[in-house]
């Protein structure tokens, strides 16, 4: 278990990276707050149309924080080639990539408990919270799926001169099956929808199952040089 | 030259193809009873539709072919392939917007396939903007063979996706299917035409881009 | 009969994108041949 082991140590690098000051998830947070207000006012937000808004409102939200989150973490990377010392070492580039996805993922999942929790809060809607069970599945699934592609891009962008600017151009399109997938079935869940649900999470499971398996496979062209 | 021998070839029989295209389409084809004339729209939407996916699948197979052989010529293939994509479904939205407005009495609909073509076409798109951006050739070559990659595997699973979500929402469009006889066989020709058009445009930009490439090596030995 | 704008623009639109890109690469197509050309004489000259 040499394989996971190395990207279990990659994980807690950036745990680490992360406690000593790299502040890329207290971005993402203030970003996902600030971005809060701006769709307060800009859709006018009140009791009648909160628990149709909601889904939308967050999925835009995690999509943007987490870009600037997995931008900046891949930029870190590259700067100074910080990376390179990992490619000349016995770590495999699908170990280093497995330990990034898993660090996204897990600065991913932070940010998005807190966006919900601040939702909760601002619009008075303690209906999202008392879900969570029911609406963990999807979020876990698409937020795997956007740490997935997310990871992979963020490595391809940061190697442009144009830098994380790049990250949305080419990320976003690609993952709208997941955006898709994760608005849709929070929304059926938080609306009482009709049917449909289930079939979206096993969707969900699947896109991630195919990105994982193409981007494992087309990472270590990224890394090696 | 035999790129040059390639596109004499394919320019003389693109010579014969189009104009016989354009008589099948205007003359041979019957008008459809209920959407009339702008009905012949649809030959050019869908020859044009089925060029700019061999175009991609084009981007994809060179992509293969370049990180499995590492040769620069297989990136510029790819490169080719991906512009003649992006000219080519610019040129679907437009003829399928162009279409839509009389047929369905709006210019854009959500439809699942207007969308896949839409996400399709930001892609590679995006591919461009990747290329704009890094310097080194090899790394360029490597960096856009994977997103050639990804962006035609993500093809048929933005498709999927779509699909299932206008399956929750009741459908607006639904194409009347009914082609005819006649109309099947201007449509296979219309599309072959457009094959043919497709492979022209892709030896006749790959013929420039090589050549460009010698022009860059040359300058380098000029400054050496 | 209206409809018939929208017939003749998209056929228009449709081919005078391809001509137009065909033009395009045609006039780089050339000036780079003569640049090459020009390149190619240049270093004759320096033997």
């Amino acid at each position: 278990m040499k394989f996971m082991g190395h990207a279990i140590s990659i994980l807690r690098k950036d745990i680490l990276l992360e406690i000593r000051g790299r502040e890329s998830l207290s971005l993402m947070l203030f970003l996902s707050l600030l971005l809060l207000v701006i769709f307060n006012f800009a859709l006018d937000i009140d009791i009648d149309n909160v628990s149709s808004l909601a889904s939308g409102i967050l999925w835009v939200i995690f999509v943007f924080s987490g870009i600037l989150g997995m931008g900046r973490t891949s930029m870190a990377e590259r700067d100074e080639e910080a990376y390179l010392s990992i490619v000349f070492s016995p770590v495999s580039a699908e170990s280093f990539y497995i330990g990034k996805v898993l660090s996204n993922l897990l600065f991913l999942l932070i940010m998005e408990c807190f966006t919900l929790l601040f939702f909760a809060i601002l619009f008075d809607f303690e209906k999202i919270i008392s879900l969570l069970p029911q609406l963990l599945p999807a979020l876990f699934l698409g937020t795997l799926g956007f740490s997935l592609v997310g990871t992979l891009f963020s490595f391809l962008t940061s190697a442009s001169r144009y830098g994380e600017v790049l990250l949305p151009f080419l990320y976003l399109p690609v993952v709208v099956p997941v955006i898709l997938g994760g608005v849709t079935s929070m929304d059926i869940i938080l609306n009482d929808k009709v049917g449909g649900a289930d079939k979206w999470i096993q969707l969900l499971a699947v896109f991630d199952v195919l990105y994982f398996a193409i981007s494992l496979i087309l990472f270590r062209y990224i890394i090696e040089e | 030259m035999k790129t040059n021998r390639v596109i004499t070839i394919l320019f003389f029989l693109l010579l014969v193809l189009i104009p016989l295209d354009f008589f099948l389409i205007f003359k041979v084809a019957p008008t459809e009873k209920v959407m009339g004339d702008v009905q012949r729209i649809f030959y050019l939407h869908v020859s044009i539709a089925s060029g700019a996916l061999l175009a991609f699948t084009g981007v994809f197979l060179s992509s293969i072919l370049f990180l499995w052989t590492k040769k620069i010529a297989w990136d510029i293939a790819a490169c080719t392939s991906a512009e003649i994509g992006v000219l080519l479904s610019t040129l679907v939205l437009i003829t399928g917007s162009i279409w839509a407005r009389p047929v369905w009495n709006v210019w854009w609909t959500w439809d699942p396939r207007l969308l896949t073509t839409l996400i399709l076409w930001f892609i590679y798109v995006g591919y461009f903007l990747l290329r704009s951006g890094i310097a080194d050739k090899f790394r360029k070559a490597q960096y856009s063979a994977v997103i050639g990659i990804i962006g035609f595997i993500d093809i048929p699973i933005v498709r999927y996706a779509t699909k299932w979500w206008k399956s929750i929402h009741p459908l607006l469009t639904q194409n009347g299917g009914g082609l005819n006889p006649v109309m099947k066989k201007v449509m296979l020709f219309s599309i072959t035409t457009f094959v043919v058009i497709t492979i022209f445009l892709f030896f006749f930009r790959f013929r420039l881009a090589r050549i460009e490439e010698r022009l860059q090596i040359l300058k380098k030995k000029m400054e050496d | 009969m209206e409809n018939w704008v929208y017939l003749f623009g998209a056929y228009t639109i449709a081919w005078l994108g391809v001509s137009f890109y065909l033009y395009i690469n045609t006039k780089k197509q050339k000036g780079i041949e003569k640049r090459l050309a020009d390149i190619e004489a240049s270093l004759k000259d320096k033997k």
